[in-house]
């Protein structure tokens, strides 16, 4: 159970965001980046892409009549084209103390994934947002078009580990959704008081937001090593508790441990948000270009 | 069941050290984890401050209290009672009597008593100890074992010898290794003809002892005392003498057979009487060298049945007298043909000095040296001669007249004075006694011929009688005989030795007891396994 540095390096390497290029983010709920995006939106928004006709009343733009609906039904219609706008992206990186820890570090592996997730959204002209989430939270907001990535990658670098976290509280205090919804991208290891994350999603989906969970979970966890006698120490609340590591503890762990993982894919599953769980022995790559394609976060 | 050490269970005390292990909170190593709450419930929740704890009564400190518990009982030496276990001793006699045949047996005596051995063996419970001494010069065990086949070995390869057996030393060495047995009955077996002294002041403390007789008969003849000597009164006479000794219970008549350097000389038929001994003289060619005489066979045994000596025919010997006062013994040493005789102060002799025959007078040094010694007026103090006393003016009451040295020697009419000498040696036959005062005596001693004239010839006129140079001279001739080749004459008739047969003391009501601590040293390995088992399956 050995922890890593999380502080290392370059995010992405080049031959990664290149391969970002190619992919876009999947939101199921209409956009609201703004209009001129790539997204579909709920308003009504002038453009050439027709969705439906409705009854014209005065006032209605005089180029908007379908004519050859006139010659058709005798009466004026105006057409109706679906608005584009732009995709709200929101990357919550769950910086609490646990979430450093593992090897590779959950919170390094948390930073990457939301630096390819954040520079896809940047060169697809959405408008991004990213939050850490710990004791102390911070956010950055309003990053929109390429020229911010290096904005959202500095950001990203600096991020450490804050101490205990209430998920539902933090979420529920960060300022950046006050205007926008859209895509919420909640990168976390899901470990904190008990129905934190059901709180969390909760507040999430009231604000109208489509949620996306990425679980991220260290090859130690899923796995740890028999041994002998060991105290065992919550890196957040510091709470110490004797486990002998045999084979019969190691089962037992094992078996709460699936149980945990089940009722967190339930919880999202019964609220409509989409869950993806990663390890952080998987490559980027492969849970950007796989995991999340699969799962239809991105396209 | 007994504890033969009970101290092992001294151990035990360690029991609480074992629950203060357990009850300490020990120091475990630490490791950060995200979160404790998936290790929660299967694992020992405790509080982190706490030094104690309750003490756990889990399988693990079972086991340690189980090893614990054993294995200060297996130190404990607990041992269940056992039965008493059987010690048969066989003493077997392997003295020169031994070697007898008796009349309408086939074999030796000893042999008798191998067969008697060996059917003893076969009578004992299987499992049982025996042991078996022979007793001859020393006592010698041949085996102590429960071990047939090397018991039956070691009774086939034994052999008797030409000597007595010191039975004591036998039953004394029976005893102590009975008492190597304390929790064993303990028997001892004679097998013996019995041919000695009752043995009444052995100690055999409580063993049972039972005697197993052989021989049935003492028809024994011997020849002792063979010596040649020249006349004494000059000439060039050579004479043969021997003595015949018959020690069977009736007349007998003894064929002899006589031989001067290996031409037999005419034989000649002798009769004895009952327990009796004769002597025979014989004449001999001037250039005898060797004379050797023989009886003829019948007796039962023939080891003593011949003997013979060289004769120095012709040749001055010398003899050393040592002496602060020489007379009269240097003028009846200078009397004697052929002998040089010189004299030397005691302070001035030493061992080194060579001698055909060494007389001491009134002077005995602290070893004999290694020739013939006449030993005359012995004082007192020597380890050789226990003199207690003086006597003066008695006459001896006791007389060999067969020994040669009083061959012509009219010892009645003679008075003796000087030590008192009241043990006979043991190496020594008595010639002449005044009651229990020794007044000559003569044997072997370490191979060569020892005689002692336990008087002072200045005393009682002895020196101016004419029994004192015939006796000097008789005695100096039978001293100066060399190389004899004679066995020492034996009597084999048997004896019944009904001290040697007794109860003994009541066999102990049990045997050595059966130890179990390699039963409960076999289960403190259990223990060990399980405790190593559930330590590396639960932690």
């Amino acid at each position: 159970m050995d922890q890593q540095p999380t502080h290392s390096g370059s995010l992405l390497d080049d031959a990664f965001l290149q391969s970002l290029e190619r992919l876009s983010l999947l939101a199921r709920l209409p956009a609201s980046g703004g209009a001129g995006g790539e997204h579909r939106s709920r308003a009504r928004a002038e453009s050439t892409e027709f969705v439906d006709y409705r009854g014209y009343v005065p006032g209605d733009d005089l180029r908007r009549i379908d004519w050859n609906a006139y010659r058709r039904l005798g009466a004026l219609h105006v057409k109706l084209a679906e608005a584009r706008e732009h995709l709200a992206l929101h990357l919550l990186v769950d910086c609490s103390a646990s979430m450093d820890w593992g090897t590779p570090n959950k919170l390094a592996y948390a930073r990457g994934l939301a630096a390819a997730l954040g520079y896809l959204a940047l060169r697809h002209n959405d408008l991004v947002s990213v939050a850490c989430l710990g004791q102390h939270s911070r956010a950055l907001a309003g990053l929109r078009g390429r020229a911010r990535v290096a904005d959202l990658l500095r950001f990203l670098d600096v991020v450490a580990p804050d101490g205990p976290l209430d998920l539902g509280a933090c979420i529920a205090q960060l300022p950046v959704w006050r205007r926008r919804i859209g895509l919420v991208v909640l990168i976390s290891d899901a470990l904190g008081p008990d129905q934190a994350l059901a709180r969390s999603l909760d507040w999430l989906l009231t604000a109208q937001l489509d949620v996306v969970l990425v679980h991220v979970l260290s090859p130690q966890e899923l796995a740890p090593e028999p041994g002998g006698d060991v105290e065992v120490v919550d890196a957040e609340t510091a709470e110490v508790v004797e486990v002998g590591l045999s084979q019969a503890s190691l089962a037992d762990y094992h078996r709460r441990l699936d149980t945990w993982l089940a009722e967190v894919e339930s919880a999202c599953w019964q609220r409509s948000v989409r869950y993806v769980r990663v390890r952080t022995d998987d490559s980027l790559e492969s849970v950007v270009l796989g995991r999340l394609r699969e799962t239809r976060v991105l396209a | 069941m007994n504890l033969l050490e009970p101290f092992g269970l001294l151990a035990l005390a360690l029991a609480p050290v074992v629950l203060v292990l357990h009850l300490l909170r020990g120091s475990r190593q630490r490791r950060v984890v995200p979160s404790v709450t998936l290790w929660r419930g299967a694992a020992r929740q405790v509080t982190a401050r706490a030094g104690w704890r309750r003490p756990p009564l889990g399988v693990l400190l079972l086991l340690q209290l189980a090893f614990l518990l054993i294995g200060s009982l297996a130190l404990a030496r607990p041992a269940l009672p056992a039965g008493p276990a059987d010690h048969l001793i066989v003493v077997l006699d392997g003295s020169a009597s031994m070697q007898a045949i008796d009349p309408g047996q086939t074999h030796t005596r000893f042999e008798i008593a191998r067969q008697r051995a060996a059917s003893l063996l076969e009578q004992v419970q299987p499992g049982a100890d025996v042991t078996l001494i022979r007793a001859a010069a020393s006592a010698d065990v041949l085996a102590s074992t429960s071990d047939r086949a090397s018991l039956t070995d070691a009774l086939s390869t034994a052999a008797p010898d030409s000597l007595a057996a010191d039975l004591p030393a036998a039953l004394a060495l029976a005893a102590d290794l009975a008492n190597q047995h304390p929790r064993a009955t303990n028997q001892v077996v004679v097998v013996s003809d019995g041919a000695y002294p009752p043995l009444d002041g052995v100690e055999l403390g409580t063993l049972a002892v039972r005697f197993v007789a052989v021989g049935n008969s003492g028809e024994n003849q011997a020849v002792s005392d063979v010596s040649a000597r020249r006349s004494s009164f000059g000439g060039e006479t050579l004479e043969g003498f021997a003595r015949i000794v018959n020690f069977a219970d009736h007349p007998v008549e003894a064929n002899v057979e006589a031989a001067a350097d290996g031409v037999p000389l005419a034989p000649r038929r002798v009769s004895l009487a009952a327990r009796s001994q004769v002597g025979q003289t014989f004449s001999l060619p001037p250039s005898t060298r060797r004379f050797g005489v023989r009886l003829g066979p019948g007796d039962a045994l023939a080891l003593d049945d011949a003997a013979e000596v060289d004769v120095q025919a012709g040749s001055r010997t010398t003899a050393l007298l040592v002496a602060a006062q020489p007379h009269p013994l240097e003028t009846a040493l200078r009397a004697l043909p052929g002998w040089d005789v010189s004299v030397v102060t005691p302070q001035a002799y030493t061992t080194a000095s060579p001698a055909d025959l060494v007389v001491f007078d009134d002077f005995l040094p602290p070893s004999l040296p290694a020739a013939p010694v006449l030993i005359v007026d012995p004082p007192p103090g020597s380890p050789l001669l226990s003199v207690a006393g003086q006597i003066d003016g008695v006459e001896a009451t006791d007389l060999d007249r067969a020994s040669p040295l009083l061959a012509g020697v009219d010892a009645d009419a003679v008075r003796f004075g000087g030590p008192s000498v009241d043990a006979l040696p043991s190496w020594a036959q008595p010639v002449a006694a005044a009651g229990t005062t020794q007044l000559i005596f003569s044997g072997q001693l370490n191979g060569q011929r020892v005689a002692a004239l336990a008087v002072d010839p200045r005393l009682d006129g002895l020196a101016r009688a004419n029994a004192f140079p015939l006796l000097v001279a008789n005695t100096v001739d039978w001293l100066a005989v060399r190389n004899v080749r004679v066995a020492p004459p034996i009597d084999v008739t048997p004896q019944p030795h009904p001290e040697l047969t007794r109860a003994g003391a009541a066999p102990p009501a049990e045997g050595l007891p059966r130890e179990v601590w390699p039963l409960l040293a076999v289960l403190v390995v259990a223990v060990c396994a399980c405790e190593w088992w559930y330590d590396a399956r639960h932690g």
